[in-house]
């Protein structure tokens, strides 16, 4: 399991951990991994590899479009709902549970029709670490181009629009994050806002 | 004496990198991004080869923040062993470029290149007259040696008359030079190699005023290249920004497809930044550049000590380090990178090990001790602080503490005696009432501390006298995750209701530190009112009271 994990968002070929551990079988410790759902094994090309299931769904995401999209959706009607059940238990308390989840479901597949991923506007103005860190990741994901660099001004804006976000709240939060997350997180210099890391107004963000 | 058998001190100090402190070129990341390159010119010279007399172009782009080794890494280039028979590279800091006309932008490419380059193209350009001379016996080539029937009747080579026009101890004929050349090559290529063969490019080339004279030009000398060296013509482009010139001279330059040549463009996300927004049709050609060298993770820890047991490894005499003083070494640098942010940076670690490796050989140390990082960063970086501690601990404390609180014993035992002086201080400067307290919470406290090793412990402390009695929990159990810690996952023979009893403390790794410190402190008798206040604050930080 340590060695799979080792494999990150790239995986382990089937083979080479073979060649590791010759002198032990590994294929049944394998099947029962698999079976307990803790690592993942899908064909690369024509080798088969192994993957732990989260570095599996992180490979899936920068490989298969379609399953980022989804994936995105996913996220994005989990937050919508979390966000619904948090503001809205009055409304079903007075007896509109049935017309307000349909309200919901006709909002959201009106969503799903356009592919334009966009955020809703809910109303939440203090988001724990971990659902920051997810956020932050999504939109960073979204945003990275070809050099991975993506301005902190922009996941900004584009977390703004979900979520009650203060400019410094968000900051803090990225500079919590960056500093507690150092191998996962690079930050760059310049940009127009950011935070301060060595004296040096630092607006660039990307996942190493 | 340098300490690990070092025989001059092998870490640069200055704040960017010169032509000397780039012959090394440390860390994975640093040599996987170098690799990339030289396979992008190798594929380069494959399909001139395959292809010959196609015009093959390519772009490379370094995109990373300031102080990420990517001006290293493009220096680096220009004198390692892996692309001695493979390219020429120009190396060309715009930042060293003002005003950055035309003029100036092509005087920079050509000023790029070591002087040496072109006196292995004149020696190469020379030779392949030489030879013209002998093998058909050309009168034309022969008149640029002017080489005489006097020359012939004194038995002196052709091969002596070049060495003596290398030597500059005898011109060549100009003249003679453009009749030969002419229909081999073109008006330019002829102007140049008159330049080169001269020796006196560097100073008196043919001048660009405008961007196809500059297009014309270096398209010329990367024909020469190839064909009298047979390498490929690297241009290197350092601190490339958004000014107007430089982004149309570059649209120029991918725009004509150089022949046999790769541009290599180095820039910070800014800069790409401002360019996408300045000059779309330029971003969209870098966008399209056929290698991205990434050097992300450059600033890791795992980076960082690469590197630095690189420059160390290199200047070794005769005896590497051994593995206990590499352990050593290796867990001082993670200690200043976890707690100094600013240190998180090749750049500035560099600059520490500069200035430790320094103090070693003042007081003839055969490592770098704690004492001497700590001299190091309270003369070099003297406002920098331990930021998440409480007390002030100097970081030679700091990193005595993190290195013993791998002995459990030893900090188990050590942690029960700070709780206890802290408490006692407390409660001898009346912060806690020792009855009430002792009624309230019981004779013990639970003590749930961090070490350094991602461990996470439980030790039951008696304030009242008696040992201490530990359990150890399972590593990396998050507290803040997963609200209280389970209890049930200690086993002891202690039950559970009396542990409840207890009032319990929470020490993440840096109020250990500072705990032990105060301990320490106060045991030696060396407290004073400052640090009573401070301890008094950790106290509460602690919700000992």
């Amino acid at each position: 399991m340590h060695r799979i994990s080792q494999g990150g968002e790239k995986g382990v070929r089937k083979t080479e951990l073979k060649k590791e551990f010759q002198n032990t079988s590994i294929d049944d410790g394998i099947g029962l991994l698999i079976k307990n759902g803790d690592i993942v094994m899908d064909k690369k090309g024509t080798a088969y590899y192994l993957w732990r299931a989260d570095d599996y769904t992180k490979y899936l995401l920068t490989t298969d479009t379609k399953f980022n999209l989804l994936y995105s959706r996913i996220e994005e009607m989990k937050t919508h709902l979390e966000a619904k059940i948090r503001n809205g238990g009055s409304s079903r308390d007075t007896g509109g549970t049935k017309n307000s989840s349909k309200d919901e479901l006709g909002s959201f597949e009106g969503r799903n029709n356009s592919l334009d991923y966009s955020f809703g506007t809910d109303q939440i103005s203090n988001l724990d670490k971990d659902r920051f860190r997810k956020e932050f990741d999504l939109v960073l994901r979204k945003c990275s181009g070809s050099s991975g660099w993506v301005l902190l001004s922009t996941i900004r804006e584009e977390m703004e629009r979900k979520y009650d976000l203060r400019r410094e709240d968000f900051y803090a939060q990225v500079k919590e994050m960056t500093n507690r997350e150092y191998n996962t997180y690079e930050l760059s210099s310049g940009g127009i806002e950011g935070i301060t890391v060595r004296g040096l107004l630092h607006g660039f963000v990307r996942c190493i | 004496m340098y300490p690990y058998n070092l025989a001059l001190n092998p870490f640069p100090s200055a704040p960017t990198p010169g032509e000397f402190d780039t012959l090394l070129l440390g860390g994975q990341r640093h040599k996987q991004a170098k690799l990339a390159i030289v396979s992008c010119i190798e594929d380069l010279g494959k399909k001139m080869r395959e292809d010959h007399g196609s015009k093959q172009f390519r772009l490379v782009t370094v995109i990373h923040d300031v102080g990420s080794g990517k001006t290293h890494l493009a220096l680096h280039l220009r004198s390692c062993s892996e692309l001695l028979d493979k390219a020429i590279v120009s190396f060309t800091d715009l930042a060293q470029l003002h005003p950055r006309t035309t003029k100036g932008f092509y005087r920079g490419m050509i000023a790029g290149f070591h002087k040496h380059n072109f006196d292995d193209l004149r020696y190469a350009i020379l030779n392949y007259l030489r030879q013209r001379a002998e093998e058909d016996d050309d009168k034309k080539a022969r008149k640029i040696f002017r080489y005489s029937i006097w020359d012939k009747m004194k038995s002196t080579s052709l091969e002596k008359k070049m060495q003596l026009i290398l030597e500059n101890k005898i011109s060549y004929d100009e003249m003679a030079l453009n009749e030969a050349l002419a229909g081999h090559f073109t008006a330019v290529e002829i102007s140049i190699i008159q330049s080169i063969s001269s020796n006196k490019f560097l100073s008196n080339h043919p001048e660009a005023n405008s961007l196809e004279e500059i297009i014309t030009n270096v398209c010329a000398l990367a024909k020469l290249n190839l064909t009298f060296l047979n390498l490929i013509s690297v241009f290197e482009f350092d601190e490339f920004d958004s000014d107007k010139h430089s982004m149309d001279i570059l649209k120029a330059l991918i725009n004509a497809h150089l022949p046999s040549t790769l541009l290599l463009i180095v820039l910070t996300p800014s800069a790409y930044e401002q360019i996408r927004n300045t000059n779309p049709p330029l971003y969209d050609r870098l966008e399209k550049a056929n290698y991205k060298i990434d050097l992300a993770g450059s600033n890791t820890l795992d980076e960082i000590s690469d590197i630095i047991l690189e420059y160390i490894n290199s200047n070794q005499k005769d005896k590497s380090m051994t593995f206990s003083e590499r352990d050593d070494l290796l867990s001082k640098i993670k200690i200043l990178y976890d707690e100094f942010p600013d240190f998180r940076n090749i750049r500035s670690m560099i600059n520490v090990m500069y200035h430790a490796i320094e103090y070693s050989e003042k007081s003839s140390s055969r490592t770098i001790d704690e004492q001497i990082l700590d001299q190091t960063i309270a003369t070099v970086y003297p406002g920098l602080r331990l930021r998440e501690n409480i007390m002030d601990v100097p970081v030679s404390e700091f990193m005595k503490i993190a290195q013993e609180s791998k002995n459990k014993e030893m900090i188990k035992n050590r942690v029960g005696q700070a709780i206890k002086a802290l408490f006692d201080c407390a409660s001898d400067n009346g912060k806690v009432i020792r009855p009430s307290f002792l009624q309230d919470n019981g004779r013990s406290i639970d003590v749930t501390y961090d070490d350094f090793g991602g461990k996470r412990t439980v030790v039951e402390v008696s304030i009242e006298g008696g040992n201490a009695t530990s359990f150890e929990g399972k590593p990396n159990i998050d507290i803040s995750k997963n609200g209280m810690e389970d209890r049930t996952t200690f086993s002891n023979n202690k039950s559970i209701e009396n542990l409840q009893h207890n009032a319990c403390v929470k020490i993440d790794r840096h109020k250990l530190v500072d705990l032990i410190y105060f301990s320490n402190k106060y045991y030696d008798n060396q407290i004073k009112q400052d640090d009573i206040e401070k301890a008094l604050f950790l106290g509460k930080s602690i919700k000992l009271y």
